[in-house]
C-alpha cells in the first residue's frame, strides 16, 4: 500500500514543483503515471522511493511513514522493499548478466531470503526470472555486450528478484522500439502480477496506457500552479 | 565483506589501463624509497666493514677521526708521525697478537703508496672478517716488489711484471719523481670494495730505499752516500701509523689507556668500529636528505593516484549510485573506495618491491664489484617494513577523499548523471 498526503516538494529558490493532497495506491495496482516532460515525474517517483525526503506531508509505504525515518533507515527500506528500473544506464557494466541481476539480494537480506523460499536459492531466481524475460542464453555475458532492449530487461530482472512489494519504472521503454517496448511492458506485468508487486509505470507515451487498469495524468493530481 | 571486495576488483579490472597505470607509478615510488634506503643501510654496512678484526689502530695524536681517514681511507696526511722504536715497543706489549705498521706519502698516479710489511696481508681484514686475497702472483719479497689494489690495476691496466715508478708526496702530478728505483708488480689483489683497492703496497724497507738521497723533502743525488741498497740496514726511523691485534679483546681498553699516556711520544689509539661510527655520523646528513626526497617521490605518486581517482569519480558517480539503488548503504560505498585504494597500493607496494629485489639480483655483482657496495638482499628489514606500511597507510586515507565525496553524493545527484 502506497499513500500520500499533503506533499509539497519543491526545489531550492524555485516555486513548488509538486503539491499533492493525496494519493492512495492499493498493493498489486498497477499506475501508469503520464505527463509532459519536466512536470514533475520523476521527482514524484524519487520521493515515493525515498531518494528525496519529502519536506512537507506524509509518504507511508506498506505501513510504514518513510519521511520520518532517517535516511539509512530509507536506505535500507527501499532496499528491501523497492525494486528501481531507470531509464537508461541500469547496469554495472564490470558484473555479468547474472551478477546483476542477483545484486539486490546480496545487499537485503529480506529479499535474499524470499527469493531461496520462492526458488530455492538466489542464483536459481536470477536464473528463472532471466528464463521468463527471454534472456538464459546471456547469463555470463558481460552487460555491455546486450542491446539496449536487452538491458532493460536485465534490469527488470534485478528489480523484481526477491519480489519487493513496489516496483517503481521510470521511462524504462524510451529507448525501445514499439514491437519490443510492448513485450517489455507485458513481461514486467506479468512478473508483478506474479509476486503481488504493486508497479509503478511513468511514461509519456500514452499508447502504452491500455495495458494499465489505472491511469494518473500528473498534471491533473498536481496542484502547484507552476507546474509547466 | 567479500561482496564488496568483489566488486572492487571486478570495478577495477573494469578500468585496468587506469588501474595498472597508478600501479606502475606507486611502484616506482616505492622501489625509490626502498633503494635508497637498501643502497643506504649498504654503503653504512660496506662503510662501517672497511677495516675489520683490528683492534686498535695506533697513530701520533690528532683527532680519532682524521686518524682513521689517513690510515684507512687514506685521505688527508697524518701531521705527525710514529717513531720506529715507540712501535717496536708498543707491539712487544704482552697483550699484543700481532701489529702491522704503515707508512704513507708517497703516491703512484694518484694512487696512494703504502709501505707496511707482510702482516698486513696476513691480518687485514674487511667485511665480516675477510681477509685479502690475491687475484694473480703473492706478497712483496724482494725490495722493489710492488703489490697493487685491484682498482689500481684495472684503472691504470698494469699486469704481473709489470714496472712502476713511485711519485714523491701525494698528486697525481707530482713531477719529484723515485726513478732510479723503478718496482715490479708481483701481486694483485682480489677487489674488496675498500680503499684497499687503490692502493700500492710495497715494503717498509722499500719507502727507506727510495728516500735515501732526500733531505728534508728535496732529492739530492748522492747525499745519502754511496753505500749500494744490498748492503745497507734500511731500518725506518720513522712510520705513519699502525694496526694491533690483541689477544684478548678485554685488554683493549687497557691498552689503549696506557699507549695515550705513552711518555716517548704523544700518541692516540682508537677503536675502528668507534672512529667509523663517529665518521659515518658526519657523513649521515646527505644520507637523510636522500630519504626525505624519496618520500616526497612516494608522496607525489600518491598525490598521482588521488588525482586519477577523484578524475574518475565523475564518470563513477552513476555506477556508485545504481548500486546505493539496489541497496548498498553509503558506508558500503566509502569502504568500496577506501579499498579501492588500498589495493592499488597494496599491489602497487608488491610489485615495487619485488621489482626492486629482482633488480638488485641482477645488479649486486656489479654494485659490489664498482662501488664495493654490499646490498644485503635479505627480506625487509623493520625499518624498511616501516617505510611500506607507512606507505600502505598513506594510501588508504589518500583513498578517504574520493571515498567521502562518494559517501555525501546523495542518491539523487548520482541519478541526475546521464552520461
Ligand atoms: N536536481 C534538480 N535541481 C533543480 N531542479 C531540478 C532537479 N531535477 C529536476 N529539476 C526540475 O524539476 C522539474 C521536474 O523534473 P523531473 O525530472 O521530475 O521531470 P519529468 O516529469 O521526469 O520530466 P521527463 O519526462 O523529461 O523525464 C524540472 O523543471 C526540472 O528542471
Ligand atoms: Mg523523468
Amino acid at each position: 500500500m502506497i499513500d500520500l498526503q499533503q506533499i509539497t516538494f519543491g526545489w531550492p529558490d524555485r516555486p513548488a514543483l509538486l503539491e499533492i493532497p493525496q494519493l492512495s495506491i492499493e498493493q498489486g495496482e498497477r499506475i501508469f503515471i503520464h505527463g509532459p516532460s519536466g512536470c514533475g515525474k520523476t521527482t514524484l517517483l524519487n520521493l515515493i522511493a525515498g531518494i528525496h525526503p519529502a519536506p512537507q506531508g506524509s509518504i507511508t509505504l506498506n505501513g510504514e511513514q518513510l519521511n520520518t525515518l532517517s535516511g539509512s533507515q530509507r536506505d535500507r527500506f527501499r532496499a528491501d522493499h523497492i525494486g528501481l528500473i531507470f531509464q537508461q544506464f541500469n547496469l554495472l557494466p564490470y558484473l555479468s548478466v547474472q551478477a546483476n541481476v542477483e545484486l539486490p539480494c546480496q545487499f537485503s537480506k529480506i529479499r535474499r531470503e524470499r527469493a531461496e523460499q520462492r526458488y530455492g536459492s538466489v542464483a536459481e531466481a536470477g536464473l528463472s526470472l532471466l528464463q521468463e524475460l527471454g534472456l538464459s542464453g546471456l547469463l555470463q555475458q558481460p552487460v555491455t555486450d546486450l542491446s539496449i532492449g536487452q538491458q532493460q530487461r536485465v534490469a527488470a530482472a534485478r528489480a523484481l528478484i526477491g519480489s519487493p512489494e513496489i516496483i517503481i519504472a521510470d521511462e524504462p521503454t524510451s529507448s525501445l522500439d514499439s514491437a519490443n517496448r510492448a513485450a517489455f511492458i507485458e513481461l514486467l506485468i506479468n512478473e508483478c502480477d506474479q509476486n503481488g508487486s504493486t508497479l509503478l509505470f511513468v511514461s509519456h507515451d500514452q499508447s502504452l496506457a491500455q495495458q494499465f487498469p489505472r491511469q494518473i495524468d500528473l498534471l491533473q493530481l498536481n496542484r502547484a500552479g507552476e507546474a509547466v | 565483506m567479500s561482496l564488496l571486495l568483489s566488486l572492487t576488483l571486478k570495478s577495477l579490472w573494469n578500468r585496468r589501463l587506469t588501474a595498472l597505470m597508478v600501479i606502475a607509478s606507486i611502484a616506482v615510488s616505492v622501489m625509490l624509497l626502498l633503494g635508497v634506503e637498501k643502497v643506504r643501510t649498504g654503503a653504512k654496512e660496506s662503510f662501517s666493514s672497511t677495516i675489520s678484526g683490528t683492534d686498535l689502530i695506533v697513530g701520533a695524536r690528532s683527532g680519532s677521526v682524521q686518524l682513521l681517514l689517513y690510515s684507512v681511507f687514506r685521505m688527508g696526511n697524518a701531521t705527525n708521525n710514529v717513531s720506529w722504536k715507540s712501535y717496536q715497543d708498543i707491539a712487544s706489549n704482552r697483550h699484543v697478537a700481532w701489529s702491522v705498521p704503515i707508512s704513507l706519502g708517497d703516491s703512484h698516479r694518484g694512487y696512494r703508496v703504502m709501505g707496511t710489511t707482510t702482516a698486513y696481508f696476513k691480518h687485514y681484514q674487511y667485511g665480516r672478517k675477510r681477509p685479502l686475497v690475491f687475484a694473480r702472483g703473492q706478497q712483496f719479497e724482494q725490495l722493489h716488489d710492488v703489490v697493487l689494489g685491484a682498482e689500481v690495476a684495472r684503472a691504470l691496466n698494469y699486469q704481473m711484471g709489470d714496472k712502476l715508478v713511485i711519485a714523491h708526496g701525494i698528486g697525481s702530478t707530482s713531477f719529484a719523481k723515485h726513478e732510479d728505483q723503478p718496482f715490479t708488480v708481483v701481486g694483485i689483489l682480489a677487489p674488496t670494495g675498500t680503499p684497499v683497492d687503490h692502493t700500492l703496497h710495497v715494503s717498509l724497507q722499500a719507502i727507506e730505499a727510495i728516500h735515501i738521497d732526500w733531505q728534508t723533502g728535496t732529492y739530492i743525488p748522492g747525499s745519502g752516500g754511496t753505500t749500494p741498497l744490498s748492503e745497507r740496514e734500511l731500518e725506518p726511523k720513522q712510520i705513519t701509523a699502525f694496526l694491533l691485534g690483541l689477544k684478548s679483546r678485554l685488554a683493549t681498553f687497557q691498552l689503549q689507556r696506557s699507549i695515550s699516556n705513552y711518555r716517548a711520544e704523544p700518541l692516540q689509539a682508537v677503536l675502528p668500529g668507534v672512529a667509523l661510527q663517529e665518521l659515518w655520523s658526519m657523513v649521515g646528513i646527505a644520507e637523510n636528505a636522500l630519504l626525505i626526497i624519496s618520500a616526497f617521490v612516494v608522496v607525489s605518486g600518491l598525490f598521482g593516484m588521488l588525482t586519477v581517482l577523484l578524475t574518475g569519480m565523475n564518470e563513477r558517480r552513476r555506477e556508485l549510485a545504481i548500486l546505493r539503488a539496489v541497496g548498498a548503504r553509503p558506508w558500503q560505498i566509502l569502504v568500496l573506495l577506501v579499498m579501492e585504494t588500498a589495493l592499488l597500493t597494496l599491489a602497487g607496494l608488491l610489485v615495487g618491491t619485488a621489482v626492486l629485489y629482482l633488480g638488485l639480483l641482477a645488479l649486486l655483482p656489479w654494485l659490489e664489484q664498482a662501488y664495493g657496495l654490499q646490498v644485503a638482499l635479505s627480506l625487509p628489514a623493520q625499518r624498511e617494513l616501516l617505510l611500506l606500511i607507512a606507505v600502505f597507510i598513506a594510501g588508504v586515507v589518500a583513498g578517504l577523499i574520493p571515498g567521502y565525496r562518494a559517501y555525501r553524493y546523495s542518491l539523487a545527484d548520482g541519478m541526475t548523471v546521464r552520461t
